[in-house]
């Protein structure tokens, strides 16, 4: 899955009615995020959220790909290991 | 800066000092019976509850002195000590010195002075006499320099995103502060997916954050988000106890708030563990711990039933209550006119519905005059000793309610007849066995509920008060003339300034100074103070006191044309002039009331009101100052609830008039001040018979 916009406030509500179906099956998620030129808090917790739905179903989250702005916000949260970024 | 910080610290010292007032009380009672499970009980957790928001305060000096006391409580609280009058007396020493630690540290935000820091020495070595030798954990305020580490606990409010905040942004700025060593982002309020608003903040974070700023700068960081967040603040020397303190507090969350504690490294998994296994020496039996507990949830449970409220607001409320109260009785009144069924019906309900509204306005400002009372025992205690006379305080009726603006008001002229009792009622023990009393004193304070307002009473078993020596006094100071004033009258010369009949003047009393004070406070809460006295067996001060300066329950009545409000309380019954006999009553002054004489008082007369008399008029029988008086009115126009308007300045000297209220038409109808006017009939009949001139019950004075 690739994000296109920003995760923000803005986007947050959006996002997350597009998120919210897929969040209960069972289905490990690849999310490509090199695309999201903003993120705060908002987007943040929506991270959060997923990652611990999708874990509590039996899948994963992984990120394979974020911008630096996403890398800039995790490391400033000391999120970065669980998120398993990998570039 | 200072300011930011002062919201919390405010609740903090409030909190504070009605703890320190609880513990006192628990105190007083425990010297009465030694081994009082619940009172031990309470008197530690205020004192734990005040070490621990010290803590949170960073508030050293509070700290380190309370967990001395706390260490000695908690070993009575083991009966590894036993409380007797000694350690009592030591403990309310400490009680003293906490509250003055409080005041210097807490609200004024200064180190204590060099005297209180002597004083605090005494009490520790005497404190140490009844702990067991255990390194002392606490230490003085340290101004250690450099870099220290924080811990901040911070959970945002779900409106954060919505305010245009971004929680991420205080990460950041805290970033500029110091260093940020670790971050543990919880997401632990995330709901369920399905509930989740993506609009709402869920967010927090544990922060251990390592810089040289002090606490005031930290929460300066959090300033536009205070109201909106839940913000902890861990000074860099918190010790493990007090975080297990925090986690016991935070209920469910703790487990959570604990690990991440340890994720952040600000404590270790050790420190963490119950106590019972680490740092405390004096390790509980395992009931005392299970029962701790409970008093501890009881106690938080009590808490959280209360919320408080700035006073101003209250006022606000009520004042707006009042004003529906009026509005509601203009729509009513209009619809009648119409003669809409179904809209006077509608707004019936609305009326109904507002007077509960402002009575459950003003019954938040009702007190139990309890709290107040209680004080006097310390008071009690402490002079008697000083006085060397053994004296006993008997409470009762403390559950009496009162307005609170009265309470707050009552507490000093109380306080001062208290005193003046203890020093000048009450005889020395060798007094008292030679009058074959018993050698310990009573005093006793009392309160109920009298025709809408509130008697306090002070009554002492002393030797009552010496009519000659008041009589020679007053005299000498040329207040009474030749003749003999009357029994009441003569005591009542007590309140006159400057008027003091003690032989020796004692630091407490005797100098005169007080007595009028105290009459001049009283009547400036519309309210009465009486001497009566038994030679050789005691005096009663008496006090009346309105329940509340704000509202009035009444009966509206009407004479000349204007609108009168006669206190339903004080209102016993309504009985019709008899027809044809007005002039009679009216030479004659009483009427024959079942058998009973009952003075009449024409208003319309006494307020000298103009206008023609009316043709049937009514008597409205009200009973004041255990004083029957018919009011002769002309017209009775119903129940009439209202908020007292208070009149102006300008009317500040008129008697037997309290205030005025706004009736539903917009008329402006004067409250009677019924015992006023009943006094001032008396004292006019008296200075009447006195002068024995004419007849005594009618007055034409205007008032």
């Amino acid at each position: 899955m690739k994000v296109r916009a920003e995760m923000t406030i803005y986007s947050a509500a959006e996002l997350a009615a597009l998120w919210m179906p897929w969040l209960t099956d069972a289905q490990s998620w690849q999310l490509d995020l090199a695309e999201v030129a903003e993120m705060d808090g908002a987007g943040l917790q929506l991270l959060l959220l997923a990652q611990r739905e999708l874990t509590a179903a039996g899948a994963t989250l992984q990120l394979v790909a974020h911008s630096p702005a996403v890398a800039q916000v995790l490391e400033l949260c000391h999120l970065s290991e669980t998120f398993h970024a990998s570039h | 800066m200072n300011i930011d910080l002062d919201q919390a610290l405010q609740t903090f010292i409030a909190e504070a000092g009605e703890l320190l007032q609880g513990m006192e009380q628990s105190l007083l009672q425990l010297e009465n019976v030694p081994a009082d499970a619940d009172h031990l009980a309470s008197i530690f957790r205020a004192a734990h509850t005040i070490k621990g928001s010290a803590g949170l305060f960073g508030l050293e000096p509070i700290v380190s002195f309370a967990h001395v006391v706390e260490d000695v409580l908690d070993r009575l609280r083991d009966g590894q000590v036993q409380a007797n009058r000694a350690l009592i007396a030591l403990l309310l020493d400490c009680n003293d010195h906490l509250s003055a630690l409080i005041d210097v540290v807490a609200v004024r935000r200064s180190a204590p002075t060099a005297q209180a820091l002597d004083h605090e020495t005494e009490l520790r070595t005497r404190l140490d006499g009844y702990r067991q030798s255990e390194p002392s954990v606490a230490s003085p305020a340290e101004p250690a320099p450099g870099q220290q580490a924080w811990h901040l606990s911070v959970r945002f409010g779900t409106d954060m995103f919505r305010n245009g905040m971004d929680p991420l942004s205080f990460l950041r700025y805290l970033g500029t502060l110091g260093e940020i060593v670790r971050v543990v982002t919880c997401g632990e309020q995330l709901p369920a997916a399905g509930q989740m608003n993506a609009e709402s903040c869920y967010l927090g974070f544990e922060i251990r954050l390592l810089c040289d700023k002090d606490e005031a700068t930290i929460a300066e960081a959090f300033e536009f988000v205070r109201d909106d967040c839940r913000l902890f603040i861990f000074a860099p020397n918190t010790s493990p106890h007090q975080y297990r303190q925090w986690l016991q507090k935070m209920g469910d969350e703790a487990p959570w708030l604990g690990d991440a504690l340890i994720r952040c490294g600000s404590a270790t998994a050790e420190d963490l563990r119950e106590p019972d296994a680490s740092a405390e020496v004096t390790a509980p039996a395992p009931p005392a711990t299970a029962t701790s507990a409970g008093d501890k949830t009881a106690g938080e449970a009590k808490t959280q039933r209360f919320i408080r409220v700035r006073a101003d607001q209250l006022e606000t409320l009520i004042d707006l209550a009042g004003e529906l109260i009026t509005a509601s009785a203009g729509a009513q009144s209009l619809a009648s006119e119409r003669a809409d069924e179904p809209l006077m019906e509608a707004t019936s309900v609305v009326a109904g519905l507002v007077e509960q509204l402002l009575d459950s306005a003003l019954a938040m400002r009702m007190v139990p005059i309890g709290d107040t009372f209680n004080r006097f025992q310390r008071v009690v205690r402490d002079v008697s000793g000083e006085l060397g006379k053994d004296i006993e305080l008997l409470i009762s009726g403390a559950e009496t309610e009162l307005d609170k603006a009265l309470v707050e008001q009552i507490g000093d002229p109380l306080m001062h007849l208290v005193r003046n009792a203890m020093d000048h009622g009450i005889e020395a023990p060798e007094i008292r066995i030679a009058a074959g009393k018993p050698a310990r004193g009573t005093l006793h304070l009392n309160a109920f509920h009298d025709s809408g307002s509130i008697v306090l009473e002070l009554l002492d078993d002393g030797a009552g008060l010496n009519r000659q020596r008041i009589l020679d006094k007053a005299r000498e100071r040329g207040l009474v003339g030749a003749m003999d004033p009357a029994e009441h009258e003569l005591l009542n010369l007590i309140f006159e300034p400057g008027f003091s009949t003690a032989e020796t003047v004692t630091n407490l009393s005797g100098r005169g100074v007080g007595m009028d004070v105290v009459k001049r406070n009283i009547t400036s809460l519309r309210g009465t103070i009486d001497l009566f006295s038994q030679p050789g067996q005691g005096t009663t001060v008496r006090i009346r006191l309105p329940l509340t300066l704000a509202m009035i329950n009444g009966l509206l009545v009407e004479v000349a044309g204007g609108g009168f409000v006669v206190p339903l309380d004080v209102v016993h019954e309504c009985i019709e002039l008899p027809h044809g006999q007005r002039d009679l009553l009216h030479e004659r002054g009483h009427i024959d009331l079942r058998g009973e004489v009952l003075p009449l008082v024409f208003l319309r007369e006494q307020l000298a009101l103009e206008g023609p008399v009316a043709r049937r008029e009514n008597i409205v029988v009200v009973k004041a100052q255990g004083q029957m008086v018919g009011l002769v009115v002309d017209r009775l126009m119903g129940e009439h609830q209202t908020v007292i308007k208070p009149l102006g300045p300008l009317f500040g000297t008129l008697r037997g008039i309290s205030g005025s209220s706004i009736l539903g038409n917009g008329n402006v109808a004067l409250i009677l001040d019924i015992p006023a006017l009943i006094k001032h009939l008396i004292e006019q009949d008296s200075q009447y018979r006195l002068r024995s001139l004419g007849h005594p019950s009618i007055t034409h004075n205007a008032i």
